[in-house]
């Protein structure tokens, strides 16, 4: 028997729950007729008759990368199934039904009226509980094997904990949330260390990742200290995902390892390495080429948008050069846990515990 | 627990059963209330309910409540607020204080409070200053 074909449009949907609630509900959940998650906002002034919601159908993959902070709440109306609908929450009936009309004709000018900006997250849910047990932080997993001793763990979570808050200060989304006074502290931190040598970046590091701890911890889980054994870790699914990512990209190989010996040995023969941050290239084309490289090493390594740290570095390419170096440092040092085969990284899952 | 400040009388005649038994006295605290408007009146401190809306839905007795964001929340969430359609012209945040003597409050997430105003508190006289938002 062939399986019954879905609607192509939803006629009403089913309160699931208000996910935003200010002096009314401003972003709801619902179940549509079709099945689907159907996610509504309050848009323009309610009156006692209409209090109009722009609905959209939100395919259950997109509802799990909202949950999880992948994408933000424009990205559902603007991706995916574009079944868009008004509907009235005054008229929510005893069986936390409403009718839901379509808003095929919304031009482009009248969406920016109806759609969200650019910007609101999962975590800016007003309502708790069930609504945000969807934020549930990610349990990375590492089975390991071979000869460990504490020095071993100590430096494996040190690195993942240099790149889980480098990946985080380089979101621009992080920074926001981040007050003045802790960019000034990373700031500091930058400027502090940036005139000395390639080692000394373990204060720089370590004042960054207290500062991003308060926004998004890094957490160990449990260590079994076996051969074989297990290392979890326990964080934001997004940067712990981007670190998984930095070792991935290193361990490709390539244009990044010759970009940055090339960078290295640039600051090297111009003695830039323990310079001051003033300490300027001998000319602008060649700190454009050195700024374009770093750039590119960030990119290369999985940073999508390099320019955050650019901008904590207030744009210092000698500064710049510098962190970047030191980056490509630390994902040297966890990709070799990976390279000698002590170290491999289970499939992630969400850690309901914490 | 709510001490001896059931006594007191609300700001704004409530439904049966509000505010609910979980509501509590706020410790002193720095609040911020979202407004259109750079002078504050008494009127931008009423509920949905208090504006003759329609009650549908759960959460009755958050309809009846001022919504406020704890100023340790920072600007993220306001800005974050203000990027929803019915937010857009919020451009002023009223920064308040409120205390046990302002009424009955229940924190949410996001850092919102529920406050459930007594009639001796006046959120206007509370209001320490007034920012513009950016962003």
């Amino acid at each position: 028997m062939a399986k019954p074909r879905m609607r192509p449009f939803a006629q009403t949907a089913a309160l699931d729950r208000v996910l935003v609630f200010f002096d009314g509900p401003q972003v709801v959940l619902f179940r549509s007729d079709r099945g689907l998650p159907a996610v509504g906002v309050s848009v323009g002034e309610p009156d006692s008759s209409f209090y109009p919601l722009f609905v959209t159908e939100v395919l259950d993959a997109n509802w799990k990368r909202y949950a999880s902070e992948k994408v933000d709440l424009r990205y559902l109306f603007t991706a995916g199934s574009k079944r868009r609908y008004f509907a009235n929450w005054n008229d929510l009936g005893e069986n936390g039904r409403l009718a839901l009309s379509r808003a095929d004709d919304v031009t482009a000018e009248e969406e920016e009226d109806l759609v969200p900006a650019a910007g609101f997250w999962v975590r800016h849910h007003t309502t708790s509980a069930e609504s945000r047990s969807a934020v549930t932080d990610e349990l990375a997993s590492f089975a390991i094997d071979g000869a460990w001793d504490a020095s071993d763990f100590s430096r494996f979570y040190g690195r993942a904990a240099d790149l889980y808050a480098y990946m985080i200060v380089s979101t621009k989304d992080a920074l926001n949330q981040l007050s003045g006074t802790a960019i000034d502290a990373i700031q500091d931190a930058i400027r502090g260390q940036s005139f000395r040598g390639g080692g000394s970046y373990v204060g720089f590091y370590d004042r960054i990742f207290n500062r991003v701890d308060a926004l998004s911890p890094l957490r160990v889980r449990r260590i079994s200290y076996a051969s074989p054994g297990t290392i979890d870790l326990v964080g934001s699914p997004e940067a712990l995902s981007d670190v998984s990512r930095v070792v991935e990209s290193f361990g490709l190989g390539g244009e990044v390892h010759q970009l940055y010996r090339k960078m290295d040995g640039a600051l090297r023969r111009l003695s830039l390495k323990r310079a001051a941050p003033d300490a300027g290239f001998p000319n602008s084309e060649l700190e454009n080429v050195i700024l374009q490289d770093a750039l590119r090493l960030n990119q290369l390594l999985g940073v999508d948008d390099p320019v955050p740290m650019f901008d904590l570095c207030d744009q210092n390419v000698l500064v710049y050069t510098k962190v970047s170096l030191s980056f490509y440092r630390r994902a040297r040092d966890l990709y070799a846990f990976h390279s000698e085969g002590r170290v491999e990284a289970k499939a992630p899952s969400q850690d309901i515990s914490v | 627990m709510r001490g001896d400040s059931v006594q007191q009388d609300f700001l704004e005649d409530l439904p049966d059963g509000c505010p609910p038994e979980d509501a509590t006295p706020p410790e002193a605290a720095s609040v911020i209330r979202l407004a259109k408007d750079p002078h504050p009146d008494p009127a931008h401190f009423a509920s949905h309910a208090a504006r003759g809306l329609p009650l549908r839905g759960p959460m009755t007795c958050s309809y009846a409540s001022c919504s406020l964001f704890f100023h340790d929340a920072g600007f993220d969430q306001l800005n974050a607020m203000r990027r929803l359609p019915r937010f857009k012209n919020f451009k002023y945040a009223y920064i308040l204080k409120v205390d046990a003597n302002s009424g009955l409050g229940l924190a949410g997430a996001g850092k919102h409070l529920d406050l459930w105003m007594f009639k001796s508190f006046n959120p206007v006289s509370a209001i320490e200053s007034v920012e513009v938002m950016h962003g």
